[in-house]
Formats: structure tokens, C-alpha cells, sequence
């Protein structure tokens, strides 16, 4: 065992002797703080004894007992010599033997003792902030203890001495040592607690001093000026005084008030005059054992209302700090969501790629700023019916779209389609439309995504590209033609001009034969390869082969001979 | 078609005997090669080489250095336009008239542009053969 360690155990003393005066600075850790317990201890018996009721020795306030279990708290039960040596001291020329003496020192060591442990045990606290500890300080360590060295010292002075009557004896003894530990131990134990002092303002301090102020004049007062000693006057300030001061108040107030009340016990006046040592004993008793229990008990349960109400505002400026960091977050996040989404914005307008995200399970469809023109429509912010989204299709497209959208959702698989949308002022546009679904752990379709790409661009292109191959065909007809039919003409023509009629008719019949074969696949391009159906072949003019038609009628007139 | 160019053609007692002209004719199609040498021949003007592409032309323009080239604008493997500026450069001073199936309002301006003294739709024989000698004779401008 060690000095740090909850001293007390009797079995155990020796040890603790030996150690303390083998070990490094032991006349500071333990003969200085015993020498200090032991004068003191012998100073508060001197108050104590003014006031003995019985014999001079036995006195219904024993300071010294408050003064030993202070000392064996402060030094952990170290202190136990000191208390030992100063009750001693005490005892000694009071007699009635040494011996008496001796035993009833031991008795009035062990009773700190064991109320030193009680508190110990019952993880008492010296700042008595909980209700807890002012039980445990008047239950166990002032009441329960105490019964200790009443009974050893009662037997004493009984077996030994001049007493008669023990229970007298024991119950006078009981009490002013229990009075001694509500009394004196609490203020002692506070004063070594300087977070109750520091800090305070002055008008706080100023009030407590007018508390302790009132409440003694009051006490003598009641006690000794006003008829009838009205006892119950002073509680109010004791209720004052634990309301306000909590449990530095309440120690102090109450420890003036039983002083003044035991004061006059011990003088047989005021409400004690004319009465037996016992009775007047026990009405003291019971007087102080009210003012010192109502005092205690008030003050710890308003420092634990206190320190609930602290803990609870501590709890709610620690909540809004987070709530302020989180908004400080979710306020950033918004920043950046904004930021991307304006670039996301723009970067669709600049591609002509509209976008929309379908939530399933609220059946919203949220639709870009771009796809609300893309399908001419003014953007707005909310969700997008379906069917609103049908209804801006082209009539002949809306089955396709709707299939395709269907398909994805049913089969998983990304659709692709190609679509016209009509605009309010009529006007039709192409457009490229994407989407596929998304799926949560369990394969279930959570949301549908998709793009919208303006075709118009690549449409006009395409338009454009067919124009040039249509061109491009038409050159290559005309070359075709230069080759198979102007030629074969020419060289008929050539033929007939120099009179070479067998040459110009092979020629025509040529190019008759090619000029077939070319129509053909001039339709068969056309047509991609179907026959010429009813009204198909109806003619704008009809067909002339001569410049003027009547010509054939006036052979003179062609010219040839 | 008038009764001058008419004779010109097919009455051969009534053909130039020579006109000292010298031409080279061009063209792929081999039935329009041998009518128009046949039309030129009876107008008295002496076919000197033929060829069947722009290439052969340039070449044969190049080894005879004749007065005139007919020369077809459509053809393989070097169109009319094509040699037009070769043909030039091998045989400076040479006349060329370019003949085609192409109307004139598709093809008279390129070939102008190309630096062929005329341009002549296919079909008009007679108007070929006055247009070979109108541009072989020579010009007020030429002849100070």
C-alpha cells in the first residue's frame, strides 16, 4: 500500500508508519500534515469543551471530530497519528485515568476513520455537488461513524470513571461528535475547494457576507431576545443561503447557527433554560440535526439542478457549434453543387445536350435548363410530367419514344432513339434521345437517367451531304450521258451529214439500246428497285422529240436531204 | 446548215484540194474520230495524227506540231481541259478547237478560259469545219 493510495485500514498501520518514515520528504507527507491535525484537533477541543454538558468532557458540539475527518481526507488517511496523538492530548488531563484516556483516544481516532472510509467507499465528493454526498456525509460519515467513539467513549467513562448513565453519556457523546463532522467537516472541506470562491463576483461575495450576517443575528435573536423563541424564523435564511449559496452557504450558515443554538444549550437560557441535561440535549440535537440536514440537502440539490442546467446549456452551445459547422458544410456544398451545376448548364447549351433524371419511387422527372429548349418549352424548376413530355413530340414519333423508354426500363438495357419534337410555333426538330436505368443493391430500378441532343445541326449537315452526292450523281449521269447517248448521237448525226447511213443507223440503234439500259438504272436509283407503278410514268409535257413539233409533217423543213 | 457548208461536205468535185492545213485530232470515240477526219479531209485540211486520250494528243501534238487540234473535252485518262495547257506548251501557236457533247453554255467558258480558241457542240459537222478554218485564218491583228 502506498501513500497515494485510499489510506485507513487499521490492519494496516504499521505498514504505513514505517513506509512513511522510510520514504523521501516524509516529514512534509506525513509528520508536518500530522502535527498540523493534532493542533489543530486539540485547538477545536478547547471551543468544543466551553461547551460540555457533562463532566467537562462530553459536549453537544465536538469540533475536533469535523477538524480529524477534514485532516484524514486532505492527507488520504495519512493523518491518523496526528488525530490519535491530539486526542490524547485532549483526553489526557480530563482524565478520569491515562488509561481512560488512551482508550477513549482510540475510540475518537477511530470514529474519522472509519467515516474517512465510509466516505471513501461511497465515492463521496468534497465539492458536494450531488445529493448524493450530502447524504453520504450526514448518514454514513456524521451519523453512522460517530456511533464509534460514543460507544467507546460512553463504556470508558462508564467502566472507569465517574458517569453512571451510559445511554446520558452516549447519546450527549453520539451527537456532538456528529455535529462536530455536519458542523465543521463541510466548511473545512470547502475551503479546500477554491473553484467555489474563484471567480465570483462581488456583490455575490457581498451578499453571502450579509447572508452569514443575518443569519447570526437572527439565531440570537430567536434564541435570546424574542418571547416564545420562534425556531422556526431562521429558515428561511437557511433556505436563502443554500438557494443562493449553494453548498458553501449552506455550511457556513448552518454552522453559525448551531454554534449560537449550542451556545445557549450549554448556558441553559433561551429555549433550554430550566431543563435537563438530556432533554435539553436532545431538543438541541434535534434542532441542529434540522438546520444542518435542511441546509445540506437543499444546497446539494440545487448544485445538482445547478450542474444539470449548466450541463444542459453546455450540451445546447455544443449543439448549435455543430449545427453551425454543419450549416457552414451543407452551405458549401451548396456553393460547389451550384457552381458545378451552372458549368454543367453551360457546357450543355454549348453542346446542344439537354439532360433529365427520373425519380422513380416520386415519379419526378427534373429536366435541364437546355432540354426545356432543346423541346421549346420556357425552363422552369420543377418536375416534368411524362406525359407533358410525350405531348411535345411529333404525333408519328410519340409510340416509338414511348417504346423505346418502356423497353430500357423493362429490360435494363440503354435505349437510343431518334425523334422529332414539335415546337409551340410549329416548327419540327430533330433530336437524339438517351437513357438508361439506374439500379440500388438489390437490382431494383431507383432512377432513370437520360440526354437529349439537338439533331438539327447534324440533320442540316446530312441534308447538305445528300445535296452534294445528288449533285455529285447528277455530274456522273451527265458525264454518262455525254458518253453513251450525245456521243452516239453526234457520230449519227456526223454520219448522216456525210451520208453514211448505215454508220448513223447502227449509232441511233446503239444508242437507243443504251439510253434503256441507262433509264433502268436511273429508275431502279430512284425507285430502289420497285416497279413503276399506276400514275407513276404520267408525263408534265408530252413527249417531243423534234424541236417543233410539226416538223416531221414538213419534211422540207428539217433541213436534211 | 447553209448550202456553202453543205457543198463543202459531201460534194467531193467541189473539194478544197489542199489547204495546206495540218490538224490533229482528238477524241476517244473512234466512230466520231473517223467521221470528222473524213469532214476535214473533204474541207482540204490534212489529218496528221489522231489519238483516243488527252495523254496520246499532247504527245502527237508535240511530235507533228500541226496548225489545228480538235480536241474532245471529255475523255480517259487526260480530259481536254487537262492537255489544253500542254498542248500549248509543246506547240506554240497552235489553234484548238474543242469539241464536245456538253452543251456551250457548260463548257464554252471553261474551255475559253482553258485558252482554246473556239468550242463546238458535238452534233453540227459543218459548223465544225468552218469553225477549224475560221480560226486557221489569220486575223487583221495578226497579219500587220
Amino acid at each position: 500500500m502506498t501513500y497515494d493510495a485510499p489510506a485507513g485500514s487499521l490492519g494496516s498501520l504499521g505498514a504505513h508508519v514505517r513506509r512513511a518514515a522510510s520514504g523521501p520528504g516524509w516529514w512534509s507527507r506525513w509528520l508536518l500534515p500530522c502535527l498540523l491535525v493534532a493542533g489543530a484537533y486539540w485547538l477545536g477541543a478547547r471551543a468544543g469543551l466551553s461547551l460540555a454538558l457533562v463532566k467537562d468532557q462530553v459536549t453537544p458540539l465536538w469540533p475536533p471530530t469535523g477538524i480529524a475527518l477534514a485532516g484524514l481526507w486532505w492527507t488520504r488517511g495519512r493523518a491518523w497519528p496526528g488525530v490519535l496523538v491530539g486526542a490524547f492530548a485532549v483526553n489526557a488531563p480530563l482524565g478520569p485515568t491515562l488509561l481512560a484516556a488512551s482508550v477513549i483516544a482510540v475510540g475518537n481516532t477511530a470514529a474519522p476513520l472509519v467515516a474517512y472510509r465510509v466516505l471513501v467507499v461511497l465515492n463521496f465528493r468534497a465539492e458536494m455537488g450531488r445529493f448524493r454526498d450530502a447524504v453520504v456525509l450526514v448518514g454514513g460519515a456524521a451519523m453512522a461513524a460517530m456511533t464509534v467513539s460514543a460507544t467507546v467513549g460512553a463504556s470508558t467513562l462508564v467502566l472507569l470513571g465517574p458517569a453512571d448513565s451510559f445511554v446520558t453519556v452516549w447519546w450527549v457523546w453520539w451527537t456532538g461528535d456528529a455535529m462536530g463532522v455536519l458542523v465543521v467537516a463541510p466548511l473545512l472541506l470547502l475551503v479546500s475547494q477554491p473553484a467555489l470562491w474563484k471567480g465570483q463576483r462581488s456583490g455575490f461575495v457581498l451578499e453571502a457576507l450579509v447572508a452569514l450576517v443575518v443569519a447570526a443575528g437572527l439565531t440570537v435573536a430567536v434564541f435570546g431576545l424574542i418571547p416564545g423563541q420562534p425556531l422556526f424564523a431562521l429558515f428561511p435564511v437557511l433556505v436563502w443561503a443554500a438557494l443562493r449559496f449553494q453548498l458553501a452557504g449552506a455550511a457556513l450558515v448552518a454552522c453559525i447557527v448551531i454554534v449560537i443554538a449550542t451556545t445557549f444549550a450549554a448556558r441553559a437560557s433561551g429555549p433550554f433554560a430550566g431543563l435537563g441535561v438530556l432533554d435539553a440535549m436532545a431538543r438541541l440535537q434535534v434542532f441542529n440535526a434540522c438546520v444542518a440536514i435542511t441546509s445540506y440537502l437543499l444546497a446539494a440539490l440545487t448544485a445538482e439542478r445547478v450542474a444539470a442546467r449548466e450541463a444542459l446549456v453546455a450540451a445546447s452551445v455544443e449543439l448549435e457549434g455543430r449545427v453551425a459547422a454543419r450549416t457552414a458544410d451543407l452551405s458549401s456544398m451548396v456553393d460547389r453543387l451550384e457552381r458545378s451545376e451552372y458549368r454543367a448548364e453551360q457546357a450543355q447549351a454549348l453542346a446542344h445536350i439537354g439532360s433529365w433524371d427520373w425519380d422513380i419511387a416520386a415519379d419526378q422527372v427534373l429536366w435541364s435548363e437546355e432540354l426545356f429548349r432543346l423541346f421549346g418549352m420556357e425552363p422552369h424548376p420543377g418536375p416534368v410530367a411524362y406525359p407533358d413530355f410525350l405531348g411535345v413530340l411529333h404525333p408519328e414519333d410519340r409510340d416509338r419514344v414511348h417504346a423505346a423508354v418502356e423497353g430500357a426500363y423493362g429490360s435494363g438495357e440503354p435505349f437510343v432513339v431518334e425523334h422529332r419534337v414539335l415546337h409551340t410555333d410549329g416548327s419540327v426538330h430533330w433530336i437524339l434521345g438517351r437513357g438508361h436505368v439506374l439500379r440500388d443493391g438489390h437490382g431494383a430500378p431507383v432512377r432513370m437517367v437520360g440526354t437529349a441532343q439537338d439533331m438539327d445541326e447534324r440533320r442540316a449537315a446530312e441534308g447538305v451531304a445528300a445535296q452534294l452526292r445528288q449533285v455529285a450523281d447528277r455530274r456522273r449521269q451527265a458525264l454518262e450521258l455525254n458518253d453513251q447517248v450525245a456521243q452516239g448521237l453526234s457520230v449519227a448525226s456526223y454520219a448522216l451529214t456525210l451520208g453514211q447511213t448505215d454508220v448513223a443507223s447502227g449509232a441511233v440503234a446503239s444508242t437507243l439500246t443504251t439510253v434503256q439500259q441507262m433509264v433502268a438504272t436511273l429508275w431502279g436509283e430512284h425507285a430502289e428497285g420497285s416497279q413503276p407503278q399506276a400514275g407513276d410514268l404520267r408525263r408534265a409535257v408530252p413527249a417531243q422529240v423534234s424541236p417543233t413539233g410539226d416538223q416531221l409533217a414538213d419534211p422540207a423543213a428539217t433541213g436534211w436531204r | 446548215m447553209t448550202d456553202e457548208g453543205d457543198a463543202l461536205l459531201v460534194e467531193p468535185d467541189r473539194r478544197d484540194p489542199g489547204t495546206g492545213l495540218r490538224a490533229v485530232l482528238v477524241d476517244d470515240t473512234a466512230e466520231i474520230r473517223m467521221l470528222v477526219k473524213l469532214a476535214l479531209t473533204n474541207a482540204g485540211i490534212e489529218i496528221v495524227a489522231e489519238a483516243a486520250n488527252g495523254e496520246v494528243g499532247v504527245e502527237q501534238v508535240r511530235l507533228h506540231q500541226p496548225d489545228v487540234v480538235v480536241l474532245d473535252v471529255a475523255m480517259p485518262i487526260m480530259d481536254g481541259i487537262e492537255a489544253l495547257p500542254l498542248i500549248r506548251a509543246h506547240a506554240p501557236g497552235v489553234r484548238v478547237v474543242m469539241l464536245s457533247g456538253f452543251p456551250a453554255s457548260m463548257m464554252g467558258d471553261a474551255s475559253e478560259q482553258a485558252g482554246a480558241d473556239a468550242f463546238v457542240e458535238k452534233g453540227h459537222l459543218d459548223l465544225l469545219v468552218r469553225t477549224v478554218l475560221r480560226v486557221c485564218t489569220p486575223k487583221p491583228v495578226d497579219a500587220r
